[in-house]
């Protein structure tokens, strides 16, 4: 059943000139998957990638200039977002730094690998390589997420499952290492190869807040605004190398990059700030449904990938209806929960501004405490 | 209204919240609760000594002051009383839950430690929703009646037309730069690292001011 692979010259600088040609109204799309990003970005700490690698996809980017042009643009976003998140008080540093280095090797190995795909399958081998990577790993985690936050819904539950920090202390391989900001005693081996992870899945589906962030909160046991503020700081470095290495194979266009800029930088401080005002539990409960949602999404885009490879043949109808089901769930995903965010968000600002004007200082009397 | 409680972590007998407390209860005829919140952590057993000791000093200060805020409330006609309480997970729930009934609380600028975090009490609103009444920033609530200062505006500006200039000039060029941007090598690895950098803190200096004018960011 498997067909020819198929090598295809690629002419990389012509794909997006050719997307936006033939679709225009792509670029405005592009602008919208941005503000998604960002605003996904700045409220969960992460969520950027796993939702704009695959719509790249779904115009028509190749996987690996999707991922690219992802993690290229993740590093200006993440600049500003843990910008916000650092004058709040929840980047720890220390644990930054040390994630990084480990994550800079993931992410070197992950550029060769993805490279490997893309010069011998072409772009569709490319594109399979990254929706299975992305299906499995997002899909476990997703699950557990999700498990946790209904289990937080609970009386008497409250805060993430700390399960899996309990069994990762009974295996506490020296030596330790306290973190003041985020207040926990951590082995260094553990981080070591939790960076890696995080640094591999960053280079090969331009996701690291989805492996970061959870592995901070449930391994680590950082509480979750630090490990949002922590993973924008860890996803700046990551983003200058990523941006960096691929860079140097080519694989940038900066159209992509800047357009996903103009609506993240405006989504990711209204979704830092949101971390403020929304109570901790809807951030996890948005970030599980989320990647789920994005899962599915990426799945039903497999089967249009394994045709165009050859691998199994489907017909017309399948694939169009494949490819309209991944469409469908991305986009969906992505603009109701970015709606629920703004509705959040904007629902707690309005009533604080209201508490304000009802309690503001020109409406008391005018004498006040005396020393 | 009836009773007011007021968060403070500051020892200082004039914050911003303890003049909103009093204009408030005065002007209701409430009583106010304040809670002096004294940060302390005991993580590390070498410094547990250490701690003790300034925590003990901190609670006997908050003490002073409590009492010294207590007379001048008391002047006015306002009953006042205070504790000074560790701020730890347990014991601020405890002295939470033994404050109950209270109209409305009145938080001073709070530093909430992550382990009250992890009670899902990482902000106000968190707050809000335990205690099932109104909670008020104090400080976030000064500044949203601040005007908005020139400086944001010329930042706004400035950094405006510097975006301006990157999408409108630049972008339109792009084809014929990304020749170099995409011809791969690592000059063009960093000279793509510089124009996002670049372009990133242009823009976003542009776009940090925009939840400023609304007032939903304070600081």
């Amino acid at each position: 059943m498997h067909g020819e692979v198929v090598t295809e010259i690629i002419d990389k600088m012509g794909i997006v000139t050719q997307i936006f040609g033939n679709h225009p109204h792509y670029m405005l799309v592009m602008v919208l998957i941005g503000f998604i990003g960002g605003t996904l970005s700045g409220f969960i700490g992460s969520g950027g990638a796993f939702f704009m690698t695959p719509a790249m996809m779904n115009l028509g980017v190749p996987g690996v200039m999707a991922v690219a042009a992802n993690i290229t643009h993740k590093f200006g976003k993440a600049m500003m977002g843990q910008k916000k998140h650092g004058e709040m008080g929840h980047v720890d540093k220390k644990l930054g730094i040390i994630l990084l280095i480990t994550a800079l090797a993931g992410i070197r190995v992950a550029v060769v690998v993805n490279g490997w795909f893309f010069e011998h399958m072409g772009k569709a081998g490319s594109s399979l390589y990254v929706s299975v990577v992305f299906c499995v790993t997002l899909s476990i985690i997703g699950v557990f997420m999700l498990r946790d936050a209904l289990r937080s819904r609970r009386p008497g539950a409250s805060g993430p499952s700390d399960r899996f920090v309990k069994m990762a202390r009974k295996f506490q391989i020296k030596p330790l290492v306290y973190f003041k900001v985020a207040n926990v005693r951590i082995s260094l081996i553990v981080m070591i190869v939790i960076g890696f992870l995080i640094g591999y899945m960053a280079g090969t589906i331009g996701v690291g807040g989805f492996i970061g962030v959870p592995a901070m909160i449930y391994i680590f046991g950082v509480p979750t605004v630090v490990a949002a503020g922590t993973e924008l700081f860890l996803a700046m470095f990551m983003g200058a190398f990523g941006a960096f290495n691929y860079g140097v194979e080519g694989y940038v266009d900066l159209r992509l990059t800047l357009l996903l800029y103009a609506g993240s930088l405006v989504g990711i401080f209204v979704g830092a700030i949101g971390t403020k005002l929304v109570k901790e539990l809807y951030i996890r409960m948005v970030t599980a449904l989320l990647i789920l949602l994005c899962v599915v999404s990426r799945a039903l885009a497999v089967p249009q990938y394994l045709g165009e490879l050859k691998w199994v043949s489907f017909t017309q109808h399948v694939a169009s209806l494949c490819e309209l089901g991944s469409k469908l769930f991305l986009f969906g995903s992505g603009v109701t929960s970015t709606a629920i965010i703004l509705y959040l968000v904007f629902r707690v600002h309005l009533r604080e501004q209201r508490l304000f004007r009802l309690y503001r200082p020109e409406a008391m009397p005018v004498a006040s405490i005396r020393r | 209204m009836k009773r007011i409680l007021l968060l403070e972590q500051k020892l200082d007998e004039s914050t911003t919240a303890i003049q909103y407390a009093y204009r408030i209860a005065k002007r209701d005829g409430a009583e106010v609760l304040c809670l002096f919140l004294i940060p302390s952590s005991m993580t590390t057993a070498d410094w547990i000594e250490t701690q003790e000791r300034v925590v003990g000093e901190d609670i006997k200060k908050a003490e002073r002051i409590g009492m010294r805020i207590k007379q001048r409330f008391e002047d006015e006609g306002i009953r006042f009383s205070y504790r000074a309480i560790r701020f730890q997970p347990t014991i601020f729930m405890k002295e939470l839950e033994a404050s109950m009934p209270v109209d409305l609380v009145i938080a001073g600028r709070l530093t909430s430690p992550v382990e009250v975090a992890d009670l899902g009490l990482g902000s106000i609103g968190d707050l809000g929703v335990r205690l099932n009444c109104p909670v008020i920033d104090a400080e976030a609530m000064q500044k949203s009646f601040e005007p908005i200062s020139p400086r944001l505006w010329r930042r706004f500006i400035l950094y405006g037309i510097g975006s301006a200039l990157m999408y409108f000039v630049f972008f339109p060029n792009i084809k014929h730069l990304n020749k170099f941007y995409m011809g791969g090598g690592i000059l063009a690895g960093l000279a793509i690292m510089v124009t996002v950098a670049v372009h990133a803190w242009v823009y976003g200096s542009t776009t940090e001011c925009l939840p400023k004018f609304i007032r939903m960011d304070k600081d």
